[in-house]
């Protein structure tokens, strides 16, 4: 139980992390493609892929929402708390892959 | 062949597959190294664009101006006034000198009909040059001989106005011969 749960958790956090890169990146390579400027989008999409790939890693806002309900109306907040885990571990993910898309084009965090 | 190719990727899918990642994973390098390249060529070619694009709009500007100053230009000139009538005024003590005086004077102005009204006015010399002291020998059984002296020239309304002033030369010689 406890190894399935720190899995998701990695699960979730490399999801998220994918998500914002391969986003950031294959929309850099349109935005090239396009006549736009590259890095300039990437940032742009580093920012506003964030939310979705939180969303991506945990499944879908209403299945999570629906978790909560059925655990804590059931009394089960030890299940409440490992969802709240893996949102949080899921916004890291996606957090870290918008800072290492920053610094590799700002050259900051 | 068209059968053959789909065959060729359904035996080739991972190939075709590893193909595709490996075109992704180049590009994604390649942005990733050049990027910053690229943004900057980008930003570079948009300013020269765009001065390029202010030229285009200062040239147009100008040739519209340059229009409107050719069309003012040629109305200007279309619109400039000439001289349509010559009006040459004596004073002469007798009056056939006069009329004598006048017919040669304005017979000898002839060319400067239909010149510009301001070229003579920025001219005024030329008519000092041509007249003053201008001799005119009236044909009369005396053959008088007069001098003709310039006392005012005037352009007013496509006219060109000249007073001027005779004097017998025949009866001043007569006198300096009698002296």
């Amino acid at each position: 139980m406890e190894q399935e749960f720190w899995g998701t958790a990695v699960l979730d956090f490399l999801i998220a992390l994918g998500v914002v890169l391969g986003g950031v990146i294959l929309g850099g390579l349109g935005a090239f493609l396009t006549d736009e400027y590259p890095m300039f989008k990437m940032l742009r999409l580093a920012e506003q892929l964030k939310i979705w790939a939180m969303v991506a890693a945990i499944g879908g806002t209403f299945d999570t929402i629906r978790n909560f309900e059925i655990t804590i109306l059931g009394g089960q907040l030890n299940l409440a708390f490992q969802q709240i885990i893996f949102i949080v571990s899921a916004f890291l993910g996606a957090h870290i892959g918008t800072i290492l898309v920053r610094w590799l084009i700002l050259g900051e965090f | 062949m068209a059968k053959g190719i789909m065959q060729g990727f359904k035996k080739n899918r991972r190939c075709f597959v590893m193909f595709l990642l490996g075109i992704i994973m180049g590009s994604s390098f390649f942005l990733i190294l050049y990027g910053q390249k690229i943004d900057a060529l980008l930003s570079e070619r948009n300013t020269i664009y765009y001065a390029n694009n202010q030229k285009y709009k200062e040239i147009l500007k100008l040739q519209k101006e340059l229009n409107q100053l050719s069309k003012k230009g040629g109305r200007t000139q279309e619109q400039e006034k000439r001289v349509k009538k010559i009006i040459v005024e004596v004073e002469a003590e007798q009056s056939y000198i006069t009329d004598a005086v006048k017919a040669q004077i304005e017979k000898k102005l002839a060319p400067f009909q239909d010149k510009s009204m301001q070229w003579i006015s920025n001219n005024p010399d030329i008519l000092e040059l041509i007249l003053e002291k201008e001799q005119v020998t009236i044909e009369d059984s005396q053959k008088t001989k007069v001098e003709v002296h310039l006392k005012y020239v005037s352009l007013y309304d496509e006219t060109l106005k000249i007073w001027l002033e005779v004097q017998d030369l025949t009866s001043s010689e007569i006198s300096n011969t009698a002296k």
